[in-house]
């Protein structure tokens, strides 16, 4: 066979059974799809198998599981329960009765047989691969990134043994060199904390991170007692205030008597000490993450730094990390949770199995599902519902203009995201200058708590004009501060200590998201509107027109944007607006 | 061939029951697992614990274990 018609190498990358599943599909290297599981079964979150991210994937690329060249899955099961899980149960015996109970029954049933449900659920009888949890990390932040060496540092809740790791890539060639293990987790103390605060594990981490500007590090002090920190990041958690060796909580008493307060109920009332005591955690995550990539520094030393795992998302310690110029630049993955390990394992594969060459970058993260116009205008004379159709001169201008003021606009176009955030593809658009719109957008269309901030998308070429920024931030992964003159002029994206989650828009990136942004600064004068996700609180963010027509529907959201159709919420007819109360309640509150 | 209704019906009971006789039979036998296999060599290894002093380390960082050949094709 010539080059010319050599077969393409297809490798399925997969993360699933502990939260957030997804499916990667590379094509010589390069990711043809990628997509969370979550968005099709519209359950948050979803750890099942990811079937349907699987098969869309499959369609995206017009081939079959017969087309696969391999399978890999992003962590080492029977290594994850014979050590970590088994060795747990024995250590904190005669402790831990249901927690094993359970553990066996989840383990026996499904997670040991991990490639006969492949095989069998994918019809599939290729390779199944195993990369390690932490090298599914680092290898989804160091070969996108683009830089011919890094160090890279990985942080979570736990892999198989593995909380934190440093390594070192280099060319194609990635070293994991140090880590820590469990219990001692900086994950699993942030999980803690929030479960401690009265959020749910897993899912509402951010929401502490949004917490704590509102508070002051008064219990720094008593946060830092528990953990033994040394000066090289490396630390040592006292299990004595920590429950989830054993249990199905995550902090007792212990933790209580330490603060001096019960923990809080969920959706109860949030006090003052509970925005100190998040503020407090918030300080000494930013410590550790700074004195770990110190030690990254110096035991693998490069100018850049590469940053996955789940504790990467924590944008406020990202912001410090980059303030601290100890890296000249610094990649970290947008899907740095376990999502982004299916990623990581099919690039690692790539490398290590195939000898592939390294991707060029990682310019966007629009890999998911998409609908054609002809397809959605389809659907919306299906479901009966009036809309005007722009053409793409026309739609820039026209959704800027409803953008101006206090219309909040669900604006679905192209190619879905991957990873947690919606960077213009997903998103719910407002504009920035109304303060009325933080509470509109969430209470009115989002339904959360009051508290949450909302991020700001920026022109790339304008980012220095407003934050305190002088690089590309796009994947929403940075804080920094609002310049003090802009804050009065961006009220509804200045988070109440001055800072903002930034994105930054170019065109190659997305060239319609920045033409509405150029239109809206033409019409304004600002170059920056809020960008939130396209969801309801508890919902995952949407994935088709269905999706969209329904959260639209059933919040006061003013307009819905799909594709070059223009839907107003004045034209809706009355029927179809109602049903709102059983809308939210298909979604568990997150 | 699909089975007469009441056959049916039967085998679905039966299959409901044989499911209970599952839960419980699993707890039981876990049960003593946990406390036999685990709970004698947990005791041991505490015992053994209890002979060992050490101080804190100077770091928590372990070195990761090396790589071995062919470590994709295997889940451990």
């Amino acid at each position: 066979m010539s080059s010319e018609q050599r077969k393409p190498c297809y490798i399925l990358g997969l993360s699933c059974f502990y939260h957030d599943s997804a499916a990667v599909l590379l094509k010589d290297g390069e990711v043809v799809f990628a997509a969370q599981e979550e968005r099709f079964t519209r359950k948050k979150h979803d750890e099942a198998l990811p079937v349907r991210a699987v098969t869309r994937a499959l369609r995206s690329a017009g081939i079959t599981m017969r087309d696969i060249d391999a399978v890999v899955f992003y962590e080492k099961p029977l290594l994850k329960f014979f050590d970590r899980i088994l060795s747990t149960v024995i250590a904190v015996w005669p402790r831990g009765f249901l927690m094993f109970h359970r553990a066996m029954h989840e383990w026996l049933q499904k997670k040991l047989w991990i490639p006969q449900i492949i095989r069998k659920e994918l019809e599939y009888d290729g390779p199944v691969l195993f990369t390690t949890h932490h090298e599914s990390h680092a290898a989804s932040a160091y070969y996108p990134s683009g830089f011919p060496d890094a160090a890279i540092v990985t942080v979570d809740g736990v892999g198989e043994w593995a909380t934190t790791t440093i390594g070192l890539g280099k060319g194609t060639e990635m070293t994991l060199k140090e880590e820590l293990h469990f219990p001692h987790s900086l994950g699993l103390l942030y999980s803690a904390i929030t479960y401690y605060l009265g959020f749910r594990v897993n899912s509402a981490e951010y929401k502490v991170m949004g917490l704590a500007p509102y508070g002051k590090p008064a219990y720094l002090d008593r946060m830092r007692s528990l953990m033994d920190l040394k000066e090289d990041g490396s630390f040592r958690l006292d299990m004595r205030f920590f429950t989830y060796e054993y249990g199905s909580t995550m902090t007792g008493k212990a933790l209580e008597r330490l603060f001096g307060q019960p923990r809080r109920k969920p959706e109860g009332p949030l006090t003052q000490f509970h925005k100190d005591i998040a503020r407090s955690l918030q300080d000494l995550t930013n410590e550790v993450m700074l004195r770990i990539v110190r030690h990254a520094k110096e035991t693998c030393p490069s100018e850049n730094l590469c940053l996955a795992g789940g504790v990467a998302l924590n944008c406020v310690a990202n912001g410090v990390i980059r303030r601290s110029g100890l890296f000249k630049h610094i990649f970290i993955q947008p899907a740095a949770g376990d999502a982004g390990g299916a990623l990581g394992a099919a690039l690692a594969v790539w490398h290590r199995r195939f000898g592939g060459k390294r991707m060029d970058g990682f310019p966007h993260v629009f890999l998911g599902t998409e609908y054609a116009q002809e397809a959605i205008e389809s659907f919306l004379k299906e479901r009966g519902l009036p809309y005007e159709t722009l053409t793409d001169a026309a739609l820039p201008e026209t959704v800027a203009n409803l953008l101006e003021g206090e219309n909040v606009i669900g604006w679905f176009q192209g190619r879905m995201e991957f990873g947690p955030r919606s960077l213009g593809n997903r998103s719910i658009l407002a504009d920035a200058r109304n303060p009325d719109n933080w509470r509109k957008v969430n209470l009115k269309i989002k339904f959360r708590e009051s508290f949450r901030p909302f991020a700001p998308t920026v022109l790339e070429e304008r980012v220095s004009d407003y934050f305190d920024l002088r690089e590309a931030s796009p994947f929403m992964l940075l804080v920094a501060d609002v310049l003090p003159h802009r804050r009065s002029e961006i009220p509804a994206v200045t988070h109440v200590d001055g800072s903002a989650r930034i994105q930054t828009i170019r065109r190659d990136q997305n060239p319609r998201y920045e033409d509405l942004l150029k239109a809206f600064e033409r019409k304004t004068g600002c170059a920056v509107i809020i960008n939130t996700s396209f969801n309801v609180r508890g919902e995952p963010i949407v994935e088709s027109p269905a999706d969209a027509v329904n959260c639209f529907l059933h919040t006061e959201m003013d307009c819905l944007v799909l594709g070059n159709c223009l839907l107003k919420k004045s034209a809706m007819p009355d029927v179809r607006t109602g049903g709102q109360e059983r809308y939210l309640g298909q979604f568990a509150l997150d | 061939m699909p089975l007469p209704l009441l056959l049916r019906r039967l085998w679905n009971a039966w299959k409901a029951v044989g499911r209970g006789i599952g839960i419980v039979t699993g707890f039981v036998l876990l049960s003593v697992l946990w406390i036999t296999i685990f709970g004698i060599y947990a005791l041991c290894r505490k015992c053994a614990g209890l002979l060992k002093r050490s101080s804190p380390p100077a770091s928590y960082w372990q070195p990761v274990p090396p790589d071995y050949p062919n470590s994709l094709d295997h889940e451990f």
